[in-house]
């Protein structure tokens, strides 16, 4: 296989055809997944949304090989489901076939967090401009996401949308590039911000709402193996109707928070502990507030600089 | 009352907190950095007493001043015991 070669070098017919047969191999940041599938929409959301991956062969050295199957018996008829698979393992309930891609989307995620130990892997989005990272950290609900995805179509580049990796010697961040998971009202937010964002499908009722993924940009994922120095933490909340506030945060609540955070602090016991402080003693730490998309824009905006 | 320390505990100091991990636990707190002190007059593999302690952050203060470094010390090693980052040593 060519060396760099992306998956937009492949029709609709051979993405199919390699995810129906031998599964499709894709560099993901600094992982190697094998995915198979025979469901239409999985072919679909993989073709648009990871166009611009680089394609490995089955010679490659591969982490994980994932699957998205159709449950089996009456369910296979009756309201059908699907089920997802890392080798031959199920770690989730099966869900409605309609959730295909974001069940795939999650079970990458869960892959990564159960087994990329030696990353601090924290729950975090993380960009970067002019050599400057930030690190957002935060819980569900608290619209990483949504920023993750203002940042990324204003400038910066997309290191991760759902997960930090972060090495344990140098505290370098690497980068996944990974599709950004959009829920309810922030898909037309984020849409009605330019005409270039190419989504997935949009996928309602699921446990988490409306979903759908924005396909990364192309330079996030071009420079996908250069790790950055982290720069900064900043704890985001947005809040309906509240102006911009950002606080600088003392390093002993926010190496707390870090680890409130982290997938897998407790799995790396004192390496962990060691990874934190030294992230935490090289960072500024913020909290951050608001509900402006120009504020919080133009805040990140002169952070870069 | 005998007290010894856990062992191997690591610790980051911040300008008035400190973060200890306890390896033994996996569990991870953030403590008063005066913690450090006490801890720093205790061995994990000698006991001291709670008097003897007491005694060595009280020297030549005022009855008044004793009473209040003691009752803050008793308050720390209270919490130090309820996290296991001590323990009472029994002969």
């Amino acid at each position: 296989m060519p060396k760099n070669q992306t998956l937009s070098s492949l029709n609709t017919h051979e993405i199919s055809k390699r995810l129906n047969k031998d599964g499709l191999v894709l560099a993901v940041g600094p992982f190697t997944f094998c995915i198979k599938s025979s469901l239409p929409s999985i072919v679909n959301n993989v073709q648009k949304i990871y166009a611009d991956f680089q394609l490995l062969s089955h010679d490659d050295l591969i982490d994980f090989y994932v699957s998205i199957k159709k449950t089996k018996g009456i369910r296979r008829f009756i309201k059908p489901q699907i089920n997802f698979y890392s080798d031959d393992y199920s770690p989730f309930l099966p869900l409605p076939a309609s959730q295909a891609f974001p069940l795939l989307e999650w079970g990458m995620n869960w892959c990564i967090a159960q087994h990329a130990h030696h990353y601090l892997l924290l729950h975090s989005a993380v960009l970067e401009k002019n050599g400057k990272s930030v690190i957002l950290p935060a819980q569900s609900g608290s619209g990483k996401s949504t920023l993750c995805a203002l940042l990324a179509l204003n400038g910066w580049r997309l290191l991760s949308d759902e997960m930090a990796l972060i090495d344990l010697k140098s505290c370098q961040l690497h980068a996944l590039a990974r599709p950004i998971s959009l829920k309810n009202e922030s898909i037309k937010v984020i849409s009605a911000q330019s005409h270039n964002t190419v989504f997935g499908e949009i996928v309602d009722d699921t446990n988490k709402g409306t979903i759908s993924h924005l396909k990364p940009s192309t330079v996030s994922v071009e420079y996908v193996a250069e790790p950055v120095r982290p720069f900064a933490i900043i704890f985001p909340k947005y809040q309906v109707n509240q102006a911009i506030n950002v606080q600088e945060t003392d390093k002993a609540t926010a190496f707390m928070s870090v680890i409130e955070n982290s997938f897998n602090y407790a799995v790396l016991a004192e390496a962990g502990f060691n990874t934190v402080a030294a992230l935490i003693d090289q960072v500024q730490c913020h909290t951050l507030t608001y509900s402006s998309t120009e504020e919080v824009l133009a805040f990140f905006e002169e952070f870069a600089h | 009352m005998l007290l010894i320390k856990s062992s191997n505990l690591l610790h980051e100091y911040f300008s008035e907190q400190v973060i200890v991990f306890d390896p033994n636990t996996g569990q991870t707190h953030c403590l008063d950095n005066n913690v450090i002190e006490i801890l720093g007059q205790m061995s994990t593999n000698k006991s001291n007493s709670l008097a003897q302690l007491k005694q060595f952050f009280t020297q030549e203060c005022s009855n008044d001043e004793k009473t209040r470094i003691n009752d803050y010390i008793q308050d720390m090693i209270n919490n130090l015991l309820q996290l296991k980052l001590i323990r009472v040593h029994s002969l």
